[in-house]
């Protein structure tokens, strides 16, 4: 028993050590590729509303009333959702329910005061007339938060 | 590094793993990378960071691959010093490299440039009838299906590609290739060969027939041009060419010279049956005299037409150069029945709209020139059906005669005495015609698909309500002309035991059997009142009776029973024997052998199964179908798609070359379309969406207008991307030439002043060229082949 005992202690442990991740983790796939850690909190909850800002990717989604943690997807959305953010030379990328393409989200809540899990958002690249964004038109962005 | 950056520091290692690659990178797309490659001002994460901060080319490291990785490195074990585990996840993530990953769509390093060559320009009426009617339905149609809003395209603006998108989080006009190609391009692309065949080139027998016929013809068109708002803007009295009209074909000066315009509309050609095939050739002038303006369907009202070369007021110059040198004469099911789909959607389409007519009344079609043609095209199909019935029947293979009535017609059915419609029939130069060839299964089906369609325009009271055509008589064509094919495709053309259509007798062919499903759908969808265009995707509502049921059908079956029999036996035939559950598509199936015809993989054995089980699904709404479609078309991506070239090939990936045909473009980009439409739309393919406008997108600039993106900076380096340069401009893909209702407009302004207009020879620089220069009209080649070339 003592020796289970044991093992469950360093079990617990190494799972503390697994939640123990950077604050705002992001990581982009696709057209552009970069991973950015953040210092501080880049994701909130507040009254239903989970909005994720870093840098110049914003991210809004509704997720309606009493959340609790889970999983979420634009698929099931209960609100409008958006999520947008641009780079130099002129390469905007876009998701949302007015978004054109679409995109999509997936959302995984596991913890909600204050928010934690990981959110992917699916993105169609708009190139601005003139600029060269690179090859794919298509970018996911992950957040671990 | 701390502990806290293990994480990075693995994906680090793990992309140091690909960074050899970027030695494969050509020094341009090396280039490139590094201008990507953000300052801490312009990163993303403003606020972060920069852990692993380094641009990979885009692709070169796919999501599943990144995530592996992570997949590894998500613990940090604090009693690990961190270079151990970036040593150690170093290998995991070669290991996790090594495994078989999807293609990335971002591209990949080896560069792959694409030539083109041996274009055969012949015009063959079936086949490239058929690829107008997938272009039409991959145009504006797939475009809205995108979510796209079709006023956010402007055909002549420069440069071309461009969405001013009206969405609230739209950054402004953005390069949109998957959006502006179908909106604009192929829905164009599906309209200019019916302008070819019907009205401009002659390239049919005359519908006029005779010199009354003319006289008469021209009186009905004035009316037509009444109706649609065309008349005295491009329609005039017979005979006559007024000078200084207020708009449209203005004639200033009076170049445009009354004996140029017996029927009505300068130069206008209108046919009744289309040739076989034709040599394109003609020599349009590109002068300014008449200050023509046209205005396209989708810009209601006409409000703002662009000013455009003489050729579209003034058709003269649009004739084959030397038609009877240039036409096969001879006339077929196949020719009238695919170009009369192609008609048939054009009626539909008019009919979705009015727009106002001089009088303050409401005017025919969206804006005039569309309401003129589309009468114009009713009235050619009508014509058609009353030959086809009345005169071009056989019933010993030989001579021709016809039905009685079209009530004999409508009544025709599995007992009657067999009469059909030649596969072939030649045309002499007095336009008599004899027998020339035996049933063909396509041919029929393609008549299926035409007066099925017709038979939906019928419905609109606006247009058959008496003026300008009356209730009763297309519609009751429309009925017998679909109760003849259908009867016959099983009576000539079905094996006895499992009434699987048969091509020759012992073989099913996928193509075959796939557009005999989308035919079969469309029959019982008008027969029952459910075609529309703008339901092509929606699942069918179960028909339980047809108007032709209450007439014996023969058999003990109702007529409606037995269409639907015929359609789940191509079902059966599709399910068990064309494709395998894995998602193997075969080119045919041979009856009496009981085995696949050809061991050969094919793409357009592929994509005409996702077509016809498609249909199928739609038509039935069994979920067996499209996952059967589904999984032919995961393996068609799989097997057929060179992510390097980004090109599909017509055998297995990769190739060093690949041709294009019409129908075997029409096949690929329907099946794009029907997965896109039915299978992407749905909640949880986003991604497969978004791939899918990618790859459409791609092969209509590549394959149609020989555009070959090969920094994949979305702007065409013209001519240089260019797959095929003739005296120096772009040649075209498939797509021979491009005219005003694809933004060649023939002078970079869209003003119809002369003295304004500067000529241009491809003036959006998309690489297909203006009619004029290319000397050739806006119609699809027999066959285009691209050449692969791989960079070491």
């Amino acid at each position: 028993m003592s020796q289970r005992g044991g093992a469950c202690s360093w079990l617990a442990l190494l799972l503390l050590g697994c939640s123990s991740g950077p604050p705002c983790a992001v990581t982009f796939r696709g057209n552009f590729a970069a991973d950015f850690e953040g210092t501080e909190r880049c994701v909130t909850l507040e009254g239903g509303k989970l909005s994720a800002s870093t840098g110049q990717l914003q991210v809004e989604l509704e997720l309606g009333d009493s959340v609790q943690p889970g999983s979420f997807s634009s698929a099931s959305a209960a609100g409008p959702w958006r999520a947008l953010w641009s780079r130099e030379p002129g390469c905007v990328y876009s998701a949302g329910t007015e978004a054109v393409p679409a995109g999509a989200y997936s959302l995984t809540l596991t913890g909600v005061s204050p928010a934690h899990g990981t959110l992917v958002v699916l993105q169609g690249l708009h190139s601005i007339l003139g600029a060269d964004c690179g090859a794919g038109d298509a970018e996911t962005v992950s957040i671990d938060f | 590094m701390s502990g806290s950056t293990a994480r990075g520091a693995a994906c680090s290692a793990g992309w140091q793993v690909q960074a050899p690659a970027s030695a494969r990178v050509p020094p341009r797309s090396f280039k490139k990378s590094r201008r990507f490659e953000p300052s801490s001002a312009s990163a993303p994460g403003g606020n972060s960071s920069l852990s692993t901060g380094s641009f990979i080319g885009a692709g070169r490291i796919s999501t599943l691959e990144i995530a592996r990785c992570n997949l590894k490195v998500r613990a940090p074990f604090p009693v690990v010093r961190p270079e151990r585990l970036r040593t150690a996840l170093f290998f995991l993530c070669v290991a996790c490299s090594a495994r078989p990953l999807p293609p990335p769509d971002a591209g990949v390093p080896r560069q792959v440039t694409l030539t083109a060559r041996d274009v055969d320009t012949r015009f063959v009426t079936a086949e490239q009838m058929m690829a107008a009617s997938e272009l039409h339905a991959s145009g504006a149609l797939l475009a809205r299906a995108m979510r796209r809003e079709l006023g956010g395209y402007r055909r002549v603006v420069v440069p071309a590609d461009t969405y001013f998108d009206p969405s609230v989080d739209s950054p402004g006009p953005w390069v949109d290739l998957a959006g502006f190609s179908s909106a604009i391009e192929s829905y164009g692309y599906s309209q200019t060969p019916v302008a070819f065949v019907a009205f401009e080139s002659g390239a049919g027998t005359s519908l006029a027939r005779s010199d009354a016929g003319v006289a008469a013809l021209g009186q009905r068109l004035l009316h037509y041009g009444e109706l649609s708002g065309a008349l005295g803007r491009y329609v005039f009295e017979p005979g006559t060419w007024p000078v200084g009209n207020v708009a449209g074909n203005v004639n200033p000066s009076g170049q445009g010279a009354p004996e140029r315009n017996p029927l009505g509309w300068p130069g206008l050609w209108p046919t009744l049956h289309a040739f076989d095939s034709a040599d394109p050739a003609v020599d349009p002038v590109g002068t300014a005299a008449l200050w023509c303006s046209i205005s396209a369907d989708d810009t209601t009202g006409g409000t703002s037409p662009a000013g455009c070369a003489d050729y579209e007021c003034d058709a003269t110059s649009l004739h084959l150069k030397d038609r009877a040198a240039q036409v096969e004469s001879s006339i077929s099911p196949g020719a009238d029945g695919f170009s009369g789909w192609r008609y048939a959607t054009a009626v539909l389409e008019a009919q979705q709209s009015t727009h106002p007519a001089p009088d303050g009344g409401a005017a025919l079609g969206p804006e005039p020139i569309a309401g003129f043609r589309a009468a114009l095209l009713v009235e050619q199909l009508d014509a058609r059906a009353e030959d086809w019935l009345f005169h071009l029947t056989t019933t010993d293979g030989a001579t021709l005669s016809g039905f009685a009535s079209v009530e004999e017609a409508m009544g025709y059915g599995w007992a009657s005495e067999l009469r059909w419609f030649p596969g072939r029939l030649s045309v002499a130069a007095d336009e008599s015609v004899s027998v020339a060839g035996s049933p063909a299964l396509l041919g029929e089906v393609g008549l299926v698909l035409a007066y099925a369609t017709a038979l939906a325009a019928t419905a609109d009271g606006a247009w058959f309500g008496g003026d300008p055509f009356s209730s009763g008589q297309l519609r009751d064509r429309s009925l017998a002309m679909l109760r003849v094919s259908l009867v016959n495709l099983e009576r000539l053309h079905a094996d006895p035991s499992s009434a699987a259509l048969l091509d020759d007798g012992t073989k099913a062919s996928t193509v075959t059997t796939a557009y005999a499903a989308v035919a079969l759908r469309a029959a019982l969808r008008a027969m029952s009142g459910q075609l529309r265009l703008a339901a092509e995707r929606e699942v069918d509502l179960p028909v339980a009776a047809l108007p032709l049921d209450s007439r014996p059908s023969g058999r003990a079956e109702t007529f409606s029973a037995r269409v639907k029999a015929l359609l789940g036996a191509q079902g059966a035939l599709l399910m068990e024997h064309l494709t395998t559950p894995e998602g193997r598509a075969f080119t045919g199936w041979d009856v009496m052998a009981q085995q696949p015809a050809s061991p050969d993989e094919s793409l357009e054995a592929h994509a005409a199964a996702v077509r016809g089980l498609m249909a199928l699904y739609l038509s039935t709404a069994e979920v067996k179908y499209r996952a059967r479609a589904v999984a032919v078309f995961e393996r068609l991506q799989a097997k057929f798609y060179d992510a390097e070239a980004r090109v599909y090939s017509e055998t297995p990936a990769p190739v060093d070359s690949v041709t294009y045909t019409p129908q075997r473009f029409a096949l690929l980009q329907g099946a794009l379309r029907e997965v896109y439409e039915v299978w992407a739309t749905r909640p949880g393919n986003e991604a497969l969406a978004l791939e899918l406008e990618s790859r459409i997108g791609r092969l209509n600039k590549l394959v149609l207008n020989g555009w070959d993106d090969r920094d994949q900076d979305r702007h065409v380096d013209w001519p240089g991307e260019c797959v095929r340069q003739v005296d120096g401009r772009g040649g075209g893909g498939l797509m021979l030439a491009e005219r005003t209702l694809t933004g060649e407009l023939g002078a970079l302004s869209p003003n119809p002043v002369p003295l304004l207009r500067q000529k241009t020879v491809d003036r959006e620089l998309d690489c297909v060229p203006e009619v004029d220069d290319a000397h050739l009209p806006a119609v699809l080649a027999r066959r285009i082949t691209f050449d692969l070339s791989r960079a070491p």
